[in-house]
């Protein structure tokens, strides 16, 4: 089993694969709904990684992306960073708004609301899988919207994570309708309320 | 601004990294609340980078570089294993910034701030004073440390750049 959650079995580990799995695919089918176009999403990959290289595991540090961040909390905390090249973003943004690709040149206040829904949709969806399979009171924050290096946006967040442990269990993915791609990264820096959820949902 | 070296050196989170190689330059990309203390010895021409993120370290945890306190106390301490004098040390330090600001979390994510105030805090009680510093806002940084005359530089998200 891995250095970072030495009481998961496998089996568990397993259970919480599927888990990620099914969560994102709902988080895809609720995107869908919101851009009135089929996502697809990448198999999502599980690993474990020290804080200290979470960066490097989705782009350069000083790599400027627009990154939509939430927190989940309640029965398992976790921080989600929805993290995408600026054009990406506003490509996003012409799409939600059923405009010609190439319209929104930056992000304003609509644009902002527009991609924290977008963020909204997908921590809600999967929170409200782990509440379902594990009859927990899971919740989401409200989203926030920035663009900044990769390295800045993830700091503060890895720096609670630090606090707690030296690895965090990371889940990548992407969301994809068409050309555009929106990469994710899911962090569940909180290793006793997922290895409770864990347990209820595979008692070993 | 920025003169060419030949050899970029990364100093990532919870780094130190210590050179007296001229062609180098220490950098540490994309900053947001971690804290980056730069300290150079202009006699030697020996430099040295700490990237650290977690303000203190507390009671049972390993020491690391990656504390604030503890990490500027391994920086000053390895730059003297090396010759360094303390009391010639320029340093500098940049970071500290609160970039995520989330809608009814004031406060969550005010750590950059923390990180800024205890690298000053351990930095005075081993009697350095920094004569430069470029802390705080709401914008990512990074910082390059040239090792063959000590220059800092600071590069902000938008582009622009600032020297210590």
């Amino acid at each position: 089993m891995s250095k970072g959650i030495p009481v998961l079995e496998p089996e568990q580990f397993e259970a919480l694969e599927a888990l990620v799995e099914q969560g994102i695919a709902r988080a895809a089918d609720g995107l869908s709904g919101m851009v009135g176009g089929q996502v697809t999403l990448a198999a999502p990959k599980l690993k474990i990684v020290p804080v200290t290289e979470v960066s490097e595991q989705i782009a350069a540090p000083d790599t400027v992306l627009a990154g939509i961040y939430l927190v989940i909390y309640g029965a398992l905390n976790a921080h989600v960073l929805l993290a995408l090249p600026m054009e990406n973003a506003l490509s996003l943004v012409d799409l939600l708004m059923g405009q010609p690709e190439g319209t929104t040149t930056e992000l304003g206040e609509l644009e902002v609301s527009a991609l924290g829904e977008v963020g909204n949709i997908i921590a809600s969806f999967f929170a409200s899988v782990v509440g379902d399979v594990s009859h927990e009171i899971v919740l989401v924050s409200p989203p926030a919207v920035m663009s900044d290096m990769l390295g800045a946006m993830l700091d503060a967040v890895l720096s609670e994570v630090g606090q707690i442990c030296d690895e965090v269990l990371l889940a990548e993915t992407a969301f994809q309708q068409g050309e555009r791609a929106v990469k994710a990264a899911l962090l569940m820096p909180d290793l006793p309320g997922l290895i409770h959820i864990m347990r209820k949902i595979a008692p070993c | 601004m920025l003169a060419v070296c030949e050899e970029r050196v990364s100093v990532n989170m919870g780094e130190i990294r210590v050179s007296r190689d001229p062609r180098q330059l220490l950098v540490a990309y994309g900053l947001g609340s971690c804290i980056c203390v730069c300290a150079y010895d202009p006699a030697l021409k020996l430099g040295g980078m700490l990237h650290a993120l977690i303000p203190e370290r507390q009671n049972g945890q390993p020491v690391s570089a990656k504390f604030a306190d503890v990490g500027v106390k391994m920086l000053i301490e390895e730059l003297e294993t090396k010759g360094a004098l303390r009391q010639r040390l320029i340093v500098k330090l940049a970071g500290g910034a609160q970039v995520l600001a989330v809608p009814g979390m004031t406060g969550r994510f005010d750590i950059g701030a923390r990180n800024a105030e205890a690298a000053l805090n351990a930095l005075s009680q081993l009697g350095v004073r920094p004569i430069a510093k470029d802390i705080g806002g709401n914008m990512g940084r990074t910082v390059l440390m040239q090792i063959h005359d000590g220059k800092v530089t600071v590069r902000f998200t938008n582009g622009s750049l600032r020297e210590l």
